[in-house]
């Protein structure tokens, strides 16, 4: 999720459409994690894949609205760089957590 | 007549990345038609600050040694010239010793490249498999055949590996754990040491270890049969006369031995 993200920003595609391409019987697992942000010469946004910080709100948005296309996923929060208490890890897996039971009780309600 | 416009290979790209020197390949665009210069800058750097990170992580006290900004100088040169084979950063750093071996600029620290093979063996001790130690019951019984023992090949526990220094890199690591900065002024670096690294409880123990005990393990590493291995030992001992008997103690106190095989097996 955050890779399609990355990627969308610094090529100028839209992250959504890189998603939603994918097949969603072939999405068995959804990654997540943070970004370094920078700016290339010409002033716009230059992200780097770097799992050292927080997931950012838009990788967040595009996971809620990928679950709600696919229902819930087995879900991996990337942090390999300057690791966070404890504490702050497992409220962003409840977080992730949160938004799966969501989804879950939406794709009921609509069935 | 129309020409295809150069097309970067991935060859030269990753060429480039590692090195400064060869500027941007040719025929790299971005999508707002921005100098490609600056967003393949972050590219490099993000390439190889990761590996000298790796570098740094893996080796922390020959990072202490020559001090942080000299170490990153140091291993963005080695990652450069020799990047990792494999996609496992923790396989990565089994050739970093002996190129400071040769490295000119830390000719006036002989130790840094056997500080380096430590740092190194406990890395790989660390990640090495898990596997079962032979039980007593088993030992007994081997112990219980003399006339087999000299002939048998002892399999030791993948996470053992054994340091030989001509200087006190032991002490000069062990002094580098303590939390009293006196410690490391304190180690006198003239003399040899050795150890024995191994996993224990989930983490890489250092085991100060005479030089012939030290021989004995790497001579049943190779695959010698436990009466050679001995006698290795006992000639490179010299003065320093070779224990087996506290050897042998020592890797079945810390569950080194995994297999003993009796003479005639394949190792």
């Amino acid at each position: 999720m955050k890779n399609a993200y990355v990627s969308g920003i610094n090529h100028g595609r839209d992250p959504w459409a890189l998603i939603e391409a994918l097949p969603a019987d072939a999405i068995g697992e959804i990654h997540l994690a943070g970004f370094a942000e920078d700016r290339d010469a010409a002033g716009d946004r230059l992200l780097i894949d770097h799992h050292g910080s927080a997931v950012d709100d838009a990788v967040w948005a595009l996971y809620r609205s990928n679950l709600a296309r696919l229902g819930p996923r087995p879900t991996l929060i990337e942090r390999d760089n300057d690791v966070p208490a404890l504490a702050t890890l497992q409220a962003e897996a409840q977080r992730a957590r949160d938004l799966q039971s969501a989804a879950a009780a939406t794709l009921k309600a609509a069935a | 007549m129309i020409h295809a416009p150069a097309r970067p290979t991935q060859r030269d790209f990753a060429a480039a990345l590692l090195d400064s020197e060869r500027g941007v390949p040719a025929g790299l665009r971005a999508w707002n038609g921005s100098d490609p210069t600056q967003r393949f800058a972050v590219y490099r750097n993000n390439v190889v600050d990761s590996l000298v990170q790796a570098q740094a992580d893996a080796f922390p006290v020959v990072q202490q040694l020559v001090g942080d900004p000299f170490f990153a100088a140091m291993a963005r040169m080695y990652v450069c010239a020799h990047p990792p084979r494999s996609p496992v950063l923790a396989e990565y750093g089994d050739g970093f010793a002996d190129w400071i071996s040769d490295f000119a600029p830390t000719a006036s620290l002989p130790y840094l490249a056997d500080m380096a093979r430590l740092e190194r063996a406990r890395v790989r001790a660390f990640h090495a498999a898990d596997a079962l130690a032979l039980n007593a019951d088993a030992l007994t019984r081997h112990l219980a055949a003399p006339q087999a023992l000299a002939q048998a090949r002892l399999v030791l526990h993948p996470s053992l590996h054994a340091v030989r220094s001509d200087w006190a890199v032991v002490s000069l690591w062990a002094a580098h754990q303590s939390d009293d900065p006196a410690a490391i002024g304190a180690v006198d670096l003239d003399h040899a040491e050795s150890a024995l690294m191994m996993r224990e409880s989930d983490d890489a123990v250092v085991l100060p270890v005479p030089l012939p005990t030290a021989a004995f393990v790497q001579a049943l590493a190779a695959g010698c049969p436990l009466g050679e291995a001995a006698a290795t030992a006992s000639v490179l001992g010299g003065a320093d006369s070779f224990d087996l008997t506290g050897a042998l103690a020592l890797l079945i106190r810390h569950g080194a031995l995994i297999a003993w095989l009796p003479p005639g097996d394949p190792a």
